[in-house]
């Protein structure tokens, strides 16, 4: 799988949008969203999609997508997480594109979705804060007993299930973004977040009992 | 300034294109009062079924009983506002399922259930036979909810619920608040405990139980699965 991030700065392609003609090195794919765009409302281009039109698809995605990031870079401040977050939301716009009312305006249908995305991101940042919080607390409190600390840690983060254990330690420890994790060990972004989630719980009541 | 420049360079379509196989026409869903309207129907059906097959023989007169028929209406307009909330709740930018609705339904169903239960309080006779006509209302109130229940849950799975425990809980309610209503009209026991026990408490629980499949089954972002 092909991160975001990746497909920003790890690509070969140059990354530039259809519409920049001064800077635009791949042509083929370059007409292919043309086809599909000019003169085309996003509700048109959306209603395409719905019936099955990839080229106008791509061409939505990336005329809303610069939206989309701005909508976003207001709740998230760490790059590469804007940036999964972005796909995650652009994913979910796919997915759900069925739900889209033809004839409707898209912003709002594709901002309710992004909104949500969003959210559900904040609320896992959240819940990676606490538990740094928790560390510096618990080792405020040990005082000068750091080796006892990272013991009690160690045991803790052992006596965890292995799936959480694993998922926990690639987002805390090791500081992979969220689909990073989800392609190192082939459960969806979700499930990651959920186990992560689960670790964090599991590892207050341990370490605060 | 340089990182707008960035963002409006990105190609969003090649950041999408390794999470999407095959691009698949779909069909778009019906509008909410388009399944709102079929939902209804559904739940009218049952209803008549409620009345032709229940035990009450005085349904015109008890309908007259200002109490009742607020109760009554009371539920009807709950469960509908429950079905429309949660219809639109679920597709995105349709519909926000605000506090202020929440607590609407809240008062609502609060008001209905007070002018529902409006009963006499009867001394109750023989126990056995207090369960036995209350389990046969507690199975009617369960199975008249089953389908509608069943039907609103896939309505809205179709679409994209975002907040699954609470459309669980619009669920619930509007499945419910009909299937305590129709058992109402066909239950012909008029007694405050036999309705609260055997009418209320077991809608409640449904509803409850719809949270719960909410939680599980319903949060559209949950189902969309990155795969490699």
């Amino acid at each position: 799988m092909m991160l975001a991030s990746e497909s920003l700065h790890g690509s070969n392609q140059p990354l530039m949008i259809w519409s920049n003609s001064s800077n635009r090195p791949d042509r083929s794919m370059s007409r292919e969203i043309e086809s599909a765009a000019p003169g085309r409302t996003r509700r048109e281009l959306m209603q395409l999609a719905q019936a099955g039109d990839r080229e106008a698809f791509n061409a939505l995605v990336n005329d809303i997508g610069p939206e989309i990031m701005r909508f976003l870079r207001r709740r998230i401040v760490d790059r590469s997480e804007l940036e999964d977050t972005c796909q995650e939301t652009l994913l979910a716009i796919y997915q759900s594109r069925h739900t889209y009312q033809p004839g409707r305006p898209v912003e709002p249908w594709v901002f309710a979705i992004a909104r949500y995305v969003g959210a559900r991101h904040f609320k896992t940042t959240r819940a990676r804060n606490q538990f740094q919080e928790l560390s510096v607390e618990t080792s405020q409190q040990g005082g000068s007993s750091n080796h006892g600390l990272e013991i009690e840690a160690r045991q803790a983060l052992g006596a965890l299930p292995d799936k959480q254990r694993e998922a926990f330690t690639m987002l805390n420890i090791e500081g992979l973004s969220l689909a990073e994790a989800s392609t190192r060990t082939g459960a969806s972004i979700g499930t990651i977040k959920v186990r992560a989630h689960r670790a964090y719980e599991r590892l207050k009541r341990l370490m605060l009992a | 300034m340089k990182e707008n420049t960035q963002i409006d360079q990105i190609r969003y379509d090649r950041m999408l294109a390794p999470l999407i196989a095959d691009f698949k026409p779909v069909k778009p869903i019906w509008t909410a009062k388009v399944r709102l309207s079929m939902w209804v129907l559904l739940q009218a059906g049952i209803m008549v079924v409620a009345v032709a097959g229940g035990r009450r023989m005085n349904v015109a007169a008890k309908l007259l009983d200002w109490e009742f028929l607020l109760g009554f209406s009371g539920l009807i307009i709950l469960g509908l506002a429950a079905a429309s909330t949660a219809l639109k709740a679920a597709v995105p930018g349709e519909s926000e399922f605000s506090n202020r609705k929440l607590f609407g339904l809240i008062a609502l169903g609060v008001v209905a259930q007070v002018l529902i239960l409006a009963e006499p309080v009867h001394a109750i006779g023989s126990i056995h036979q207090f369960v036995a006509t209350g389990s046969y209302c507690m199975v009617c109130t369960f199975l008249l909810a089953a389908g509608p229940w069943a039907g609103l849950f896939w309505a809205v799975r179709r679409a994209m619920p975002l907040m699954g425990g609470a459309e669980g809980a619009l669920i619930g309610t509007a499945a419910f608040a009909f299937s305590f209503a129709a058992t109402r009209l066909g239950c012909p026991i008029d007694d405050f405990s036999h309705v609260l026990i055997w009418h209320a408490f077991p809608a409640a629980i449904g509803a409850g139980v719809s949270i719960a499949a909410g939680a599980l089954w319903l949060d559209g972002l949950k189902r969309y699965r990155i795969s490699d």
